[in-house]
């Protein structure tokens, strides 16, 4: 089939699927900038058809076996780098809501019988859903390379659209969730099957008082607000409160504007879905 | 170039692709497995599912390496299962199609849907299959078809 369009094929490259970590890593080592990692291929397939990235060799992590497991201890959880999306969506003792709700909001569920959390989050761009939760939630990512292994808040992880901060012989090997962390909830507005304009993952400790306001789509990167930058007192009424997180909004949300929304759109939407995790969290019509 | 076993619909067969070829493409153009359509190519429309080793992927966003000794399976490769049989009567005595293309990708994947879940209903149902997208808008006729099937599949051996 030669019609139609350029998403019938994708350009050349060599597949390898390197059976254990440190395989992984000295492939990426030896390939440099040539090679281009691979979790469910959702993202990557869909770049290198649409030509907005190539690559000479794909390194299929979906061969390492201790890449697939799914792991609680020490009050983390921890997710492999080719764990799907799916799977934690069928997670029934999941309690960490965030994670279990922007997951579930992935695309549809055969996408996410192959792509993955690390995927969605390593992907970058603006409006993916991972992100944002795993942010509130305070989770970190484990990257691995030739010099050794290290971790990294996810709220560190992500520099600008398409952008990690690891290097390009690293990489993550999963992600590990604190599970005291308190309630949280994710909520997005996309607009049919479009990408989010806004979303807002919130999480909120009752017990030391903390709250966490994440919100993607809005910039490059999530924008993160806490008690430092959003004034929330405890006891007022949630209406009061949500109003103050308005205000704050107003003051250094700065929301992009781009092909889906503009700028002043994208504020209400922001604003439209704070109120509603908030509501959710702490009660109010 | 290399060669690669894929079992599809029951058949063991060989194919010699490249590395960078969907498996799309190898099942409709290299192992004449014509029962799986495509229109986006982009994972949106999810006319492409199959189910490999059991589980639907949309085949334009996976390669045919990754199906490298693996098992395919299409609407038709489900006929040896009586409950599937059932179920593609079911979309017959419902109307549950007018042009019929998106017919094979909905029914392996509420094939997939019931197997697992034999009592799925409701707003369970509709997200389950939002996968798969049907441009003639027989999805009520869809949803009553596969509802009505799910009696198969509670009373019906799992495989014959
Ligand atoms: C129809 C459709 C709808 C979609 N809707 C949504 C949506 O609603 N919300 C949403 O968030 N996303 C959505 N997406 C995007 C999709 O969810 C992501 O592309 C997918 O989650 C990426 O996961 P993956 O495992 O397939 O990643 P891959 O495609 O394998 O990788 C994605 C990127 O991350 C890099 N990468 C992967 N793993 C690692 C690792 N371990 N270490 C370092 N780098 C790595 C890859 O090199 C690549 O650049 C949609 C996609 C499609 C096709
Ligand atoms: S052709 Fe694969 S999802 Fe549309
Ligand atoms: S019957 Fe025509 S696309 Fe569904």
């Amino acid at each position: 089939m030669s019609f139609g369009s350029p998403y019938m094929t994708i350009p050349k490259f060599s597949y390898l699927k390197p059976n254990s970590i440190s395989e992984a890593i000295e492939l990426l080592e030896k390939y440099g900038d040539d090679a281009k990692v691979k979790a469910g291929g959702i993202g990557i397939i869909a770049f290198m058809k649409e030509r907005l990235t190539s690559a000479s060799y794909l390194v299929d992590l979906k061969g390492i076996p201790e890449l697939g497991m799914v792991q609680e201890s020490d009050g983390y959880l921890r997710i492999g780098a080719t764990v799907t999306l799916r799977r934690l969506e069928e997670m029934r003792n999941l309690k960490l809501m965030a994670l279990h709700e922007a997951v579930s909001s992935i695309a549809d569920p055969i996408i996410r019988q192959s792509a993955t959390l690390v995927g969605d989050t390593c992907e970058a761009i603006p409006w993916v859903d991972a992100p944002p939760a795993l942010i509130s939630l305070g989770a970190y990512a484990h990257v691995a390379g030739k010099k050794g292994t290290r971790d990294i808040p996810v709220s560190q992880l992500i520099k600008g659209t398409g952008e990690l901060s690891i290097d390009s012989g690293e990489i993550i090997t999963g992600i590990s969730i604190p599970e005291s962390g308190g309630n949280s909830t994710y909520v997005k507005f996309s607009s049919g099957s479009e990408y989010s304009i806004a979303s807002a993952s919130v999480n909120v400790n009752p017990k030391s008082k903390e709250l966490t306001i994440v919100m993607g789509a809005v910039a490059e990167s999530p924008r993160i607000f806490n008690q430092s930058t959003v004034e929330w007192k405890w006891g007022e009424s949630v209406e009061k409160n949500i109003r103050g997180v308005w205000k704050t909004f107003d003051d250094r949300l700065e929301p992009m504007s781009d092909m889906l929304s503009s700028s002043e759109f994208r504020m209400k939407i922001s604003k439209m879905v704070v109120a509603r995790a908030l509501k959710d969290l702490f009660g109010g019509a | 170039m290399r060669t690669i076993t894929i079992t599809a619909n029951g058949l063991s067969r060989e194919a010699t692709v490249e590395d960078n070829e969907l498996l799309l493409n190898v099942l409709r153009d290299k192992l004449g497995v014509t029962n799986v359509k495509a229109a986006c190519w982009r994972g949106e429309c999810g006319l492409c599912t199959v189910l490999l080793n059991g589980l639907p992927v949309k085949s334009c966003m996976t390669l045919a390496v990754e199906a490298d000794g693996k098992e395919v399976v299409t609407a038709e490769g489900l006929y040896s299962d009586e409950r599937a049989r059932k179920l593609q009567e079911s979309f017959v005595e419902h109307g549950a199609m007018q042009c019929g293309f998106c017919t094979p990708a909905f029914v392996v994947t509420s094939h997939y849907v019931l197997s697992r879940d034999p009592e799925i209903d409701g707003e369970d149902l509709k997200k389950e299959l939002s996968g798969v997208i049907c441009r003639c808008g027989t999805y009520y006729q869809i949803y009553d078809a596969v509802r009505d099937a799910r009696k198969y599949y509670k009373e019906l051996p799992v495989r014959v």
